[in-house]
């Protein structure tokens, strides 16, 4: 009897004890599977998170070697201005003693700089043309002539104009925003005058990246009283202003071609260094110009661009 | 007999443990390497912005000098000095 109870507690143990394997077999298998399956769906997240992590990388490694390849190209431009404007100023700096020399008297030769006021014209041009023909160096005092200031329609004719006066090797010069003359124009106050020279020297140097270093006053220094007051306001803008001691007339009543020619040619008595005022406008001047610039040479000038160390440049 | 069954089973259980501790292991590894991934993209994407940032400036800086360099001509300038020098000898 109690051998019969012993053999059936020792199979039910036996029964428990497979199903709790069986079960625990189960378990740990859908377990693992699963674990398993779950595994291999993040796998796939981990790739493409890779892949799109490595994309990032190649882009920001690219703009790398963009910046790189701008970075060296900034260089060459920066060597070759330096190397640009050391010739300038080298050029300035012999043109400074040639003045000086010249002066001095320790030089026989003289100095003409022919200077052009007002524009630019629809004429500029045809001035330029006949400059560059003769390799002839000068200084445009030049308004702000755009858009802004009513020349919409002349806008893009005048914006060649200024780009040809500054490649050409010209100097481009300050001779205010409107030269508007009377109540409301620029001698109204110092500070309008102040205003009219930083707009003009503004719209130059952001069209072009060229630095004025020159003014003119609208019909000459003594035009205006206030003028004595304006100098050490331009001044402290880093401006030198310059007037003439010979002109061509075309700024008066219309003559004819050789009484501008005559009013240069035969007043250059004595002087060892003239400022010729004309106005690129007039066909008469232009007509002149080639006679003017045979006749200065013939007695014995050469003909330099205006810098601000110049005897004729006045602070 | 009896033993033998519950070594078996222990065994089981153990073997079972240690398959889901390592499937679980792996699991949180490969979370972390996506966060990872994703931190480093992040980073990537960062840089990237404050490269294009750097390339912008640099453009415009250049555009400046791209217009110095036009009006500047180093052969007009050189020609210019050297006829001033023969004038003077
Ligand atoms: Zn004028």
């Amino acid at each position: 009897m109690e051998e019969k109870t012993g053999r059936t507690s020792g199979s039910a143990f036996l029964k428990a004890s497979l199903i709790i394997t069986v079960f625990i077999l189960v378990f740990c298998g859908y377990t693992a599977f699963s674990c398993w399956q779950n595994n291999k769906e993040i796998l796939s997240e981990v790739q493409q998170a890779k892949m799109i992590c490595e994309e990032a990388m190649e882009e920001r490694d690219a703009k790398e070697l963009e910046l790189k390849q701008r970075e060296k190209y900034r260089d060459e431009l920066l060597d070759s201005i330096n190397e640009i404007e050391d010739v300038k100023k080298e050029f300035f700096a012999l043109a400074k003693e040639t003045e000086d020399r010249i002066l001095n008297g320790e030089l026989d030769l003289k100095i003409a700089y022919l200077t052009f006021d007002d524009g630019p014209y629809h004429r500029s041009n045809q001035f330029l043309d006949v400059l560059d023909e003769y390799d002839v160096p000068a200084t445009f005092f030049y308004l702000m002539k755009c858009s802004e200031t009513g020349y919409a329609e002349e806008d893009a004719a005048y914006d060649a104009i200024y780009r040809r006066v500054i490649n050409s090797g010209h100097t481009l010069a300050n001779h205010t925003a409107t030269h508007k003359l009377g109540k409301e124009g620029v001698y109204s106050s110092i500070d309008r005058f102040v205003s009219e020279v930083i707009r003009n020297r503004e719209f130059i140097y952001d069209r072009y990246g060229y630095k004025t270093e020159i003014m003119r006053f609208p019909g000459g220094s003594d035009t205006s009283s206030k003028i004595p007051d304006i100098i050490p306001r331009l001044n402290e803008l880093g401006y030198g202003y310059v007037d003439w001691n010979i002109a061509c007339g075309d700024g008066g009543q219309l003559q004819p071609a050789n009484v501008y020619r005559d009013n240069v040619l035969n007043n250059t008595k004595d002087k060892k260094v003239i400022v010729v005022l004309m106005h690129d406008y007039s066909l008469n001047t232009l007509e002149a110009l080639p006679d003017i610039i045979e006749g200065l040479d013939k007695q014995g000038y050469i003909f330099l661009p205006l810098f601000p160390a110049s005897s004729m440049c006045r602070h | 007999m009896k033993r033998f069954l519950i070594l078996i089973e222990i065994i089981l259980i153990t073997l079972g443990g240690m398959a889901v501790a390592y499937f679980d292991a792996l699991y949180k590894d490969n979370i972390e390497q996506i966060s990872y991934q994703e931190q480093s993209r992040q980073m990537a994407i960062q840089e990237t912005e404050e490269l294009e940032k750097a390339i912008d400036d640099l453009n415009s800086e250049i555009e400046e000098l791209e217009k110095k360099e036009e009006i500047s001509q180093y052969l007009l300038w050189k020609r210019r000095l050297e006829e001033l020098q023969d004038r003077l000898s």
